[in-house]
């Protein structure tokens, strides 16, 4: 008895209390069988949408936008709140995020992040994008759909991004994540508005583009395989970046939201913002 | 790979149940390629009347005094830098091979994309007439710039009109594509042209403070110039000298067209050498200023300047400064500096 008791307390600690109401990655199947219980938002471009998308879906555009020199940041709140009231979603949809296929991962994924952290519950995204619906021969529907709009408030959850004072404060106490690809990260090349070659002292890398094969999610063992072989560790801080803020929401999406991670923080300005900041050296040619 | 036209196409598109020859011309009987293609006339729609015409007569007539073919802004847009002299130059040298190469036919729009310096990505969908395709469109002659802006392609704020499911034909409807029959100058005298208060009449606007605030700077600001959502680019961050950046900005100044009018301007790259090759020296360069009011395509419902009225009532953040003008541009911009 006292040991079924200590594993579950160990449980209760390893895997944080963690309920959805949907799952984090759905298949087209599972989405086909419950298409009336979701709210599908749609993220291509819109002649794309409109030529051909899943029935009910609707668009939705404008959840990253530039501002602030820096490339994807999280719109201001009125304008957020707007855009979600506008495509149908309250604060307890069920909502899945659809992107082009399995290379726009972490786009939808980015997405998705900014409703969770916009304060979206149970958000998910299709597997394979639209191209594994189409490809799985479901129905398709033309044109423009809307839904009725709903009254949404944004409320942020601060503990899904980190500002750059946090990066700045947590550099040396924080698991740094590098999402980037890897010679990106070993400091061979680098996006031209990125300051600097290489990166962050310490920082892990862990490339975004490793989460999905021929397009699909990765069965969610392999994920964590992959995970487990850097030590990372869920109980300490971590903040996860890339160059822009897009592709660092990939594994913050897998982390956080599949595998149960509750301390882990994206950080939208990533490298383009930080390497602009004096105090922070980057290195090159060294792995972490 | 798809064949240009196949059974099924043929069957579903009633201009395909024509023979290739109503449009194409050529020999159909003709045994070898040669003899096939005597006469052969590649792009029918350039003649829009000969072509399409022969079943469109009205829209073919009209659309050959469409800006779009007639590419008549392009030259009503520079010739007022021009002596009579220059004007004749203009024409003989510049418009016809330059300028007008770039018109549309009627099948740069529903056949094939445009060409767009030499460059165009072929049939859209085999040879399938489309009624409207602007990503295929539009968006490659106006790409630089506008549809870009309009998507949020560039980073910026997809336009408000798009998020909610507007391509450029809702606002700039086929008749005004196809024109109403009479030759314009540019596209400010057309007749019937896009508004915003066609859709958004001030006096149903919003909440009562913001019909104020409408009601204030009617006929003084422009709608663009508050509902900007973003940086749009100017022409200049391509065009202007060499090595020149993208640098996108909102530039607010008064409205060249109608100095008491606040508005968002676009600094157009015609410099004093612009047309030294062809001979023209452009006696009244200052005549005309080099910024001109435009309407950039990332509208938003809210920006910092509907948030904060400080944004231009103390900071004067997007204000035309004299320090900004390029070196040697026209005199004429400083009229424009609030």
């Amino acid at each position: 008895m006292k040991k079924a008791v200590l594993i579950l307390l160990v449980l209760a600690l390893t895997v944080p209390a963690f309920a959805r109401g949907i799952d984090a990655v759905v298949s087209a199947d599972w989405l086909a069988a419950n298409l009336s219980k979701v709210v599908v938002v749609d993220m291509r471009k819109l002649d794309e949408y409109r030529a051909g998308h899943i029935p009910g879906a609707v668009s939705l555009q404008g959840l990253y936008v530039a501002k602030d020199n820096l490339s994807n940041e999280v719109p201001a709140a009125d304008e957020l709140a707007e855009l979600i009231a506008e495509a149908g979603i309250s604060a307890d949809s069920k909502v899945v995020v659809v992107e082009t296929d399995g290379s726009r991962f972490a786009w939808v994924t980015r997405a998705a992040w900014t409703l969770v952290y916009a304060g979206v519950a149970d958000v998910a995204v299709l597997d394979g994008g639209y191209a594994a619906w189409t490809k799985a021969g479901k129905p398709t529907a033309t044109g423009m759909e809307f839904r009725d709009e709903t009254k949404f408030e944004v409320k942020f959850n601060p503990a899904y991004i980190a500002t750059k004072a946090e990066v700045l404060a947590g550099l040396k106490k924080a698991q740094i994540l590098d999402t980037r690809a890897y010679d990106t990260y070993f400091g061979l090349s680098k996006q031209a508005f990125v300051d600097q070659f290489g990166h962050i002292p310490g920082a892990y890398s862990l490339p975004s583009a490793w989460i999905t094969k021929d397009g699909m999610v990765r069965p969610k063992a392999e994920l964590e395989e992959m995970v487990a072989a850097l030590k990372l560790s869920p109980k300490k801080p971590m903040i996860i970046h890339c160059d822009s803020g897009v592709l660092c929401t990939a594994w913050w999406w897998i982390l956080t939201q599949q595998m149960g991670w509750t301390n882990v923080k994206s950080y939208d300005g990533s490298a383009q913002e930080i390497s602009k900041e004096p105090t922070v050296k980057f290195v090159k040619y060294v792995w972490k | 790979m798809g064949f240009v036209v196949s059974k099924d196409l043929i069957a579903r598109d009633p201009h395909l149940q024509n023979e290739c020859t109503s449009c194409h011309k050529g020999n159909a009987a003709a045994k070898d390629q040669k003899a096939a293609h005597a006469g052969l006339i590649d792009r029918p729609s350039d003649d829009p009347e000969a072509a399409c015409g022969t079943c469109h007569p009205e829209i073919a007539k009209n659309y050959t005094l469409s800006l779009h073919y007639t590419a008549a802004g392009m030259k009503h847009g520079v010739s007022g830098r021009f002596s009579e002299a220059e004007k004749k130059t203009f024409d003989a040298k510049v418009f016809e091979q330059s300028c007008r190469s770039c018109h549309a036919s009627c099948g740069d729009c529903h056949v094939k994309s445009p060409v767009v310096s030499g460059v165009n990505l072929g049939l859209m969908n085999g040879h399938q007439f489309a009624r409207k395709d602007e990503s295929k469109t539009c968006a490659l002659c106006h790409g630089g710039r506008v549809y870009p802006e309009f998507t949020g392609e560039y980073g910026g704020t997809p336009d408000v009109h798009y998020r909610k499911g507007m391509t450029c034909a809702d606002c700039h409807p086929a008749e005004q594509f196809h024109g109403d029959g009479k030759a314009y100058p540019d596209r400010t005298k057309v007749a019937v042209k896009p508004s915003c208060v066609t859709c958004h009449p001030l006096e149903y606007l919003g909440k009562d403070s913001t019909k104020q605030t409408h009601e204030t700077h009617d006929g003084r600001v422009s709608c663009s110039a508050c509902h900007t959502a973003s940086s749009y680019r100017q022409c200049s961050s391509c065009h202007l000298g060499e090595g020149a950046r993208s640098s996108p900005a909102i530039v607010l100044g008064k409205n060249p067209r109608n100095l008491k009018e606040l508005t968002t301007l676009r600094l157009i790259p015609t410099v004093r050498d612009t047309f030294q090759k062809a001979g023209i020296a452009q006696a009244n360069f200052d005549a005309l200023p080099n910024y001109w009011n435009t309407v950039p395509h990332n509208i938003a419902k809210r920006t910092d300047r509907t948030r904060d009225c400080n944004t231009c009532h103390q900071e004067g953040l997007y204000y035309l400064e004299a320090k900004m003008l390029p070196p040697g541009s026209s005199k004429k911009n400083l009229d424009l500096i609030p």
